[in-house]
């Protein structure tokens, strides 16, 4: 292969046509590739503006779960898992089952529609008999029972024909959950 | 020492007084040289016709051309340079050698020996340097350039003797060799392997021939092989003697020259015809000192420069010891600068393409993965509603639930032993009522009080107390408990009035 020695003219030559050709296209393409760098900056920017919003945003929601995962054991409620259509049946039965766990004989117990206004989905009343230490174990019980009850009104009286016993009446709210919009406090 | 590359072929070219010798390392060419009256070449286009059918390379690699030019007008001067960076020493030296030399720097063909070749002050910086600068008029070496460039050569030129001094390198670091050429001889001085004199001296073949030819009353060419017999003619010989005493006489006044040069103790001669005259044993006994011939092999275009240049060729491609440069000084100067400049240029190439990165480089390496990262939380964003649905609906459940347990533990413990309660109930509103048979009206209105101390009820009313048999009271009580968020009630028991007692059946006490 013939090696050609250059000569310092032909290297001068060289280098200026590599810097001509350098300047040309910084020239010619050096605006157009800083614009498409700022604005590809500029994207970055944005998204970056938008990650801190959505940051800010999420930030309350931290405690808001930690909060929803509390109550959601104290209650034992998964409220997803709560089926509308057979939630009153379930309840009932629950009901039931713990009263007679509790050693609570339970009596009449009444169903009627709940109140659309106070968003119930029914209201049950029952009535029982039991020891004291037993009725107070299915009060305790009722609100960890799994189910959205709320206690309207209790009502003891002493049992007569039963020494130690006494009579329980319970008059039971079953909240409807699909009605509620969002966030309300009790009055 | 630079080094050629070692795919370049070589042709070793020896400009000399009177002749051009070629050599390519297997054969070699001689071509006398025709000088006008200023000494230019005449025959110009003879000789580039020889060197190109010699040199010829048709497809080959275009060979380097290494040319030794006579010592005439050579001059060599030791010049001390102060301490200086690398980068500044060819400017320096430039500097000095127009101030030493008659000539200025781009009017001469020079070069120099390195400090480290020098053999001094080789390798201590900031102190100063010896540097031997060898310089010839520019448009000598210039012609031979012009001569060369139709030839397709690659031109490297250096001193002739200089070159052949490497024959002798091996064996004394200071030495001095003569080259006895046909019309003048050319001596070099070397100490410690770094030339410090060069000489050309006025006497040659023709001057000795000429010398025997008038000792004789016969023509030069006449004389010529009786120089060349005088050595082995016999002793009784009276014309050899007579040669010989006049051979003697002449190589006497060189000696002379020699001696106003060089003071050394080994001499090393060379010439082409050198051996046969026993120009070594005569100086060796005119000037006192130790005298080698250097042989040169008998063949077309050969010498001692030829060798000398050929056997560093041959170790390992090395260049000649000195090379005259034709640039000027600026040229080599501006050779450095750009070294220096490119840095430069280098390092704001380097900043720039920094600051770009700084600004861009973040966009570009993480705007996907952010993109993709947003757009994953965008999804995940639809269920926030939901939760707030969720917890709002638990939320409610936890505040609406009554404190039913709290407000009877409160009231087991407020109420006095013996109390019988025919009935208690209580709502979602915080109603409570209460129909019980107490032992005395005192009872009545402790339970009041404590009812009231133990902060769960805002208001505490009797609604009817009615006195019984044995001074007892049948009272009719109606309290509401405050709404506000659960509180733990229980911690309130643990008041002396409100100690902890279990809730007891009423007793029948008919």
């Amino acid at each position: 292969m013939m090696m050609r020695n250059l000569s310092e003219r032909d290297r001068r030559t060289l280098r200026l046509g590599v810097i001509g050709i350098i300047g040309y296209l910084v020239l010619f393409y050096g605006a157009t590739g800083l614009k498409s760098l700022e604005t590809r900056r500029a994207e970055y920017d944005q998204l970056t503006q938008q990650a801190r919003r959505v940051r800010q945003e999420l930030l309350p929601y931290e405690n808001k779960v930690l909060l929803l995962e509390k109550l959601q054991q104290t209650f034992r409620i998964d409220v997803t898992k709560l089926n509308r259509p057979s939630l009153v049946a379930e309840a009932s039965a629950a009901i039931q089952k713990a009263a007679q766990a509790g050693g609570v004989q339970l009596g009449p117990i009444r169903e009627s529609p709940g109140s659309a206004s106070a968003k119930e989905l029914a209201a049950m009343q029952l009535e029982g008999v039991g020891q004291v230490t037993s009725v107070m174990q299915l009060l305790h019980q009722l609100q960890n029972l799994g189910f959205p009850l709320v206690i309207e009104s209790v009502q003891l009286t002493p049992e007569s024909r039963k020494p130690g016993h006494i009579k329980v009446t319970l008059q039971l709210a079953i909240l409807n959950f699909e009605q509620w919009k969002g966030a309300r406090r009790n009055a | 020492m630079k080094r050629l590359p070692l795919s370049t072929r070589n042709v070793w070219i020896e400009f000399g007084g009177s002749s051009l010798r070629v050599h390519d390392g297997t054969a070699g060419i001689e071509v006398p040289i025709q000088r006008l009256e200023n000494g230019k070449i005449a025959n110009r286009d003879e000789l580039i016709g020889a060197i190109r059918s010699f040199a010829g390379n048709g497809w080959g690699m275009r060979p380097r051309a290494i040319c030794a030019i006579s010592a005439r007008g050579v001059s060599l001067r030791r010049i001390t340079l102060p301490p200086t960076t690398k980068d500044n020493f060819d400017q320096l030296l430039a500097f000095q050698v127009e101030k030493e030399f008659p000539l200025g720097p781009d009017e001469l063909a020079w070069g120099c020996y390195a400090p480290n070749q020098n053999g001094h002050n080789s390798s201590h910086s900031g102190s100063p340097q010896e540097v031997t600068v060898i310089a010839v008029k520019k448009e000598t070496v210039a012609e031979y350039a012009d001569l060369l460039k139709p030839c397709e050569l690659n031109p490297l030129f250096t001193v002739g003797v200089i070159a052949a001094a490497e024959l002798c390198r091996q064996l004394h670091r200071s030495h001095a060799l003569l080259d006895i050429g046909e019309i003048h001889s050319e001596l070099i001085c070397v100490e410690d392997g770094v030339p410090s004199g060069i000489r050309t001296i006025a006497w040659g073949y023709r001057m000795l021939r000429q010398c025997v030819a008038d000792a004789l009353n016969i023509s030069p060419e006449a004389a010529d092989p009786l120089v060349r017999e005088a050595t082995v003619a016999p002793a009784e010989d009276q014309r050899a003697q007579k040669v010989r005493q006049t051979v003697e006489l002449a190589f006497a006044r060189l000696a002379a020259s020699i001696r106003q040069t060089w003071k050394g103790q080994h001499l090393y001669v060379t010439g082409t015809g050198t051996p046969q005259i026993g120009a070594a044993h005569l100086l060796s006994r005119l000037l006192g000192v130790t005298s080698e011939p250097i042989h040169i092999p008998h063949g077309e275009g050969t010498s001692a420069a030829i060798l000398g240049l050929k056997s560093l060729g041959e170790r390992n491609g090395a260049c000649p010891p000195l090379v005259l440069d034709l640039r000027n000084a600026a040229s080599v100067a501006r050779k450095r600068r750009p070294m220096a400049q490119w840095k430069w240029a280098a390092i704001a190439a380097a900043l720039v393409i920094a600051l770009l990165c700084l600004r861009y480089a973040e966009a570009f390496i993480r705007h996907d993965s952010l993109s993709q990262r947003l757009a994953q939380v965008n999804a995940e964003r639809e269920r926030l509603p939901r939760i707030d649905r969720e917890l709002a609906f638990l939320q409610f459940l936890e505040t609406n639930q009554p404190p039913y347990l709290n407000a009877l533990v409160i009231l087991a413990n407020a109420s006095a032993p013996g109390t019988r309660i025919q009935s208690l109930s209580m709502n979602r509103r915080g109603d409570l009522s209460i129909r019980a048979t107490m032992q005395n009206s005192q009872q009545a209105t402790d339970l009041r009080s404590k009812l009231i101390e133990s902060g769960l009820f805002s208001t505490v009313v009797f609604d009817e107390q009615t006195p019984g048999p044995n001074r007892q009271v049948n009272v009719r009580l109606s309290a509401r408990w405050r709404l506000t968020k659960s509180v733990n009630l229980l911690e309130k028991t643990n008041t002396p009035a409100l100690k902890p007692a279990a809730l007891q059946p009423p007793t029948r006490t008919r």
